[in-house]
């Protein structure tokens, strides 16, 4: 069933500060698509085998993720990713339930700071 | 009274401002206190925006993610969050900057220290900037951390001009680390920056296209064309079209390979298959530095190096009368011989450590070497295909073996029957039941 998934690139609980070495990503369903499907999706935590931001791409094309949320992204992956016609939230910063929460309710954008403000 | 303690914090933060590197002032918490404009200006963070985040969102460098030297709390979990963090917070240290009395920190105990390591930053524009980043912390009187100070240098100026140095000086893809290499490479400084015509002569395999290219990007030249010239067989009035171009009266000036390479080098890569009409008008170039484009009235002077190559030896070309010998005396004004790879075995080990890395990368596998019996046969090879082979061999085992120690049945078969002789392993073809290849032996 198509369900929406984000992909987060992620390093402890929050957002990795680097796509390219990023070692850790969080698969997750988003809302389901319009037809209803998706409630059984779950969520995974992948490791990758290598540091590498062609193996990233590899694997976010390969595992049918639409949306990615990253913080820092060289701008050669961010075009061959929107080429790919997959979504790209870079320069988001924060943990990373908040930052699924925000993704979520459709209000996330690039840029976006989730820390609690001083 | 030291004269720094004189100075309010916020005079301090104007000097940091002033200065041309990017400072960025960070609570022992891990959490951005200042950036300076110049560190602003190369990340793209507003100062208002930067204050309080976590330092690895804004500096974005490759140790803040591998694994942060200095120990970054908040990234360890123990305080994950923007935070407006004290300046007294944090632990004694023992070494550090005193506010004070600015003393130098001799030693950190990590290379961020005095040295620094060089990395790269990713800025909010998507770019990655090569820096040097050198740490300090900053102590109290008491000793404890008060803050850290990053200092990062933009190195993307001197990473350009040491790739242009490289280009220089370096022969980047001719490899070698026999005597006879050294030897070559030596020559390479000398010989690129002057126009004279170089011949270049050695098997094949042995790397004459590459050792033109680099005497193209060694020279004052490296900016213009390199046009590299096959002569194919085609009659010899084409060819002297396709070479020197046409100008007739009635149809439109077809500029030869000559034209295109105005300013810039013109590589012949076998000097041997010109006709004899071609190597006269050669000949006449290379003496008056004009030449007549097909159909013209008037010569033209297009200012070129010209470099041929051969992958046999030109006396005997001459002796035999393929090559013209005043062709053959106005090319040999510098003639560079490269060795066979039998001639220099020394840099076979070397040369397959070098193109198993390259492909290692290439194909995102990890190999340890090859197996002993595979070393043997690739010493006891006699690369009739010299460095051009050696390379296909090894790119054909990485393709081959899905990681760890290449062995024998991981080389291509062709490989024994010309090591036979000196009494090497013999493989069966890839795919070949070896155990009836073994029967028959």
């Amino acid at each position: 069933m198509p369900v929406k998934y984000a992909l987060l690139t992620i390093c402890g609980n929050e957002i990795a500060p680097r796509f390219d070495m990023t070692a850790e990503v969080l698969i997750a369903p988003l809302e389901p698509m319009a037809d209803g499907g998706g409630e059984d999706a779950e969520r995974r935590q992948l490791v990758l085998a290598h540091v590498s931001g062609e193996e990233l791409c590899d694997v976010i094309t390969r595992a049918g993720v639409n949306v990615v949320v990253c913080c820092g992204i060289e701008e050669d992956y961010y075009h061959y990713l929107r080429w790919k016609r997959i979504e790209v939230i870079s320069d988001v910063m924060g943990p990373c339930e908040d930052v699924l929460a925000r993704l979520a309710q459709g209000a996330l954008q690039a840029g976006d700071c989730l820390y609690a403000s001083p | 009274m030291c004269p720094a303690s004189h100075f309010a914090f916020a005079d301090i933060l104007t000097v940091l401002d002033a200065l041309p590197v990017g400072l960025l002032m960070v609570s022992p918490q891990g959490t951005v206190l200042h950036l300076n404009h110049s560190l602003s200006l190369m990340t793209g963070f507003e100062r208002q925006a930067a204050f309080g985040l976590p330092c690895r969102h804004i500096l974005r460098s490759r140790p803040c993610v591998s694994g942060c030297a200095l120990g970054c709390c908040a990234f360890n979990g123990t305080g994950v969050g923007r935070a407006g963090d004290s300046l007294a917070a944090g632990g004694p240290r023992e070494e550090g900057l005193f506010l004070g009395d600015f003393m130098e920190r001799r030693d950190i105990g990590t290379a961020w220290g005095s040295r620094g390591v060089e990395s790269d930053i990713l800025t909010l524009k998507k770019r990655k900037v090569p820096v040097r980043l050198t740490h300090f912390p900053v102590l109290d009187a008491g000793g404890r951390e008060l803050f850290r100070l990053d200092v990062l240098e933009d190195l993307t100026e001197l990473k350009l001009l040491e790739q242009r140095l490289h280009q220089a000086h370096g022969h980047g893809r001719l490899i070698g680390r026999s005597a006879a290499m050294e030897r070559i490479s030596a020559l390479i400084p000398s010989i690129a920056p002057s126009g004279a015509p170089v011949l270049i002569t050695g098997e094949t395999g042995t790397g004459k296209d590459i050792l033109a290219e680099t005497l193209h990007h060694a020279s004052h030249r490296s900016r213009e064309p390199f046009v590299r010239l096959n002569v194919s067989p085609l009659p010899a009035e084409l060819l002297a079209k396709e070479f020197f171009g046409q100008a007739f009266p009635d149809l439109p000036e077809r500029p030869g390979r000559f034209q295109q390479a105005a300013g810039g080098t013109l590589y012949i890569t076998e000097i041997a298959d010109l006709p004899k009409s071609i190597q006269a008008r050669l000949v006449h170039f290379l003496d008056s530095g004009a030449f007549l484009p097909v159909g013209a009235q008037r010569e033209i002077s297009p200012n070129l190096r010209l470099i041929s190559a051969s992958n046999r030896d030109p006396a005997e070309l001459v002796s035999q009368g393929i090559l013209s010998g005043e062709l053959f005396h106005r090319l040999n004004v510098v003639h560079i011989a490269l060795p066979s790879l039998r001639e220099r075995r020394e840099d076979i080990d070397f040369l397959l450590k070098h193109f198993l890395d390259l492909y290692a990368a290439r194909f995102k596998k990890d190999f340890s070497g090859f197996s002993p019996e595979a070393r043997k046969l690739l010493a006891s090879y006699t690369y009739p295909g010299n460095v051009r082979e050696l390379k296909n061999i090894v790119e054909y085992a990485a393709m081959v073996c899905p990681g760890g120690c290449i062995g024998v049945d991981q080389l291509p078969a062709h490989m024994g029957q010309n090591s036979m002789a000196e009494g090497a392993q013999f493989p069966p073809p890839v795919g070949a039941p070896r155990d009836r290849r073994a029967r028959k032996r």
